[in-house]
């Protein structure tokens, strides 16, 4: 059987003080160990191995991030990323929507 | 109307109107009760006019090179075959595959933990949904009877995967045509 390839669910967020990057990347039918994550201070790549399935993405980040004090976890096919920004980013301006 | 060329002897409002009454009521019949807030009814003058609606259904198209192409349903209502249904939340990915004696169907719930997912099995259909914010929910029809009581479901990394034995199908005897 051939593996299929498919781009997974990916949701980016910054917490409330603009502090920390949230990440959360919907990879169901993959084992802990098959998760290959990796970070930059300017994006991150990820590839996972489900049975019959690989998951591929790369995104590249606006702020530059600190990679090492990255915090994954894996439960339930949902693969939860936290780190923080190098420094925390000025809010930018308030578009008001008529 | 009277000296209608065609010779209608009503009023052609009316006429125009009949097919639409028709319609209208056959879609009154074949609404589920979730409906009834959908539909308001409104006192005029000249009678009764109700108010459908607002019904979204609609489909979502992703394509990327190199990858396969995503359909995706979203709105509050459900085509099915057992009707219209309103849907409940988030349709998750189901994967249905009918082998020879049972059906082997997988779920996709990344993100929900295994106390979270509810599974309801009857003999002609599977409901699933969570209890978790995402609040997943999906109506499978089944286009095979199967037998309740076979049913086994495990949970890993986030997929569901149900197995159902079918009902034994009828054994009948060929018939030579004299």
């Amino acid at each position: 059987m051939t593996e299929k390839v498919i781009a997974p669910q990916v949701c980016l967020f910054s917490d409330e003080n603009l502090e920390t990057m949230n990440i959360q990347i919907e990879i169901p039918g993959v084992d802990k160990e098959n998760i290959n994550l990796h970070f930059y201070e300017d994006g991150f790549y990820v590839v996972a191995r489900g049975e019959g399935t690989k998951y591929m993405a790369s995104y590249s980040l606006i702020f530059p991030v600190e990679p090492e004090k990255a915090i994954a976890s894996y439960a339930n096919g949902l693969l939860t990323v936290n780190v923080p920004y190098k420094k925390p980013f000025q809010p930018g301006v308030k578009v008001k929507i008529d | 109307m009277k000296g209608n060329p065609f010779g209608w002897d009503r009023d052609p409002e009316d006429w125009l109107q009949d097919p639409f009454k028709a319609m209208i009521k056959r879609f009154e019949e074949s609404t589920p009760s979730e409906f009834k807030d959908l539909v308001r009814e409104e006192e005029t003058p000249t009678g009764t006019i109700r108010r459908y609606g607002p019904f979204v259904y609609g489909f979502s198209y992703t394509a990327e090179p190199g990858k396969e192409p995503v359909f995706q349903e979203f709105g509050n209502i459900r085509p099915s075959s057992r009707g219209i249904l309103p849907s409940q939340g988030r349709e998750p990915l189901v994967d249905v595959m009918s082998e020879k004696d049972k059906f082997k169907i997988f779920v996709e719930l990344p993100g929900v933990d295994k106390d979270e997912v509810k599974l309801n099995v009857a003999e002609d259909s599977i409901e699933i949904q969570t209890n978790d914010e995402k609040k997943f929910y999906k109506f499978i029809d089944l286009d095979e009877t199967v037998d309740v009581d076979s049913t086994k479901a495990s949970y890993k990394n986030g997929i569901l995967t149900i197995e159902l034995d079918k009902k034994l199908k009828r054994t009948g005897k060929e018939v030579k045509i004299d």
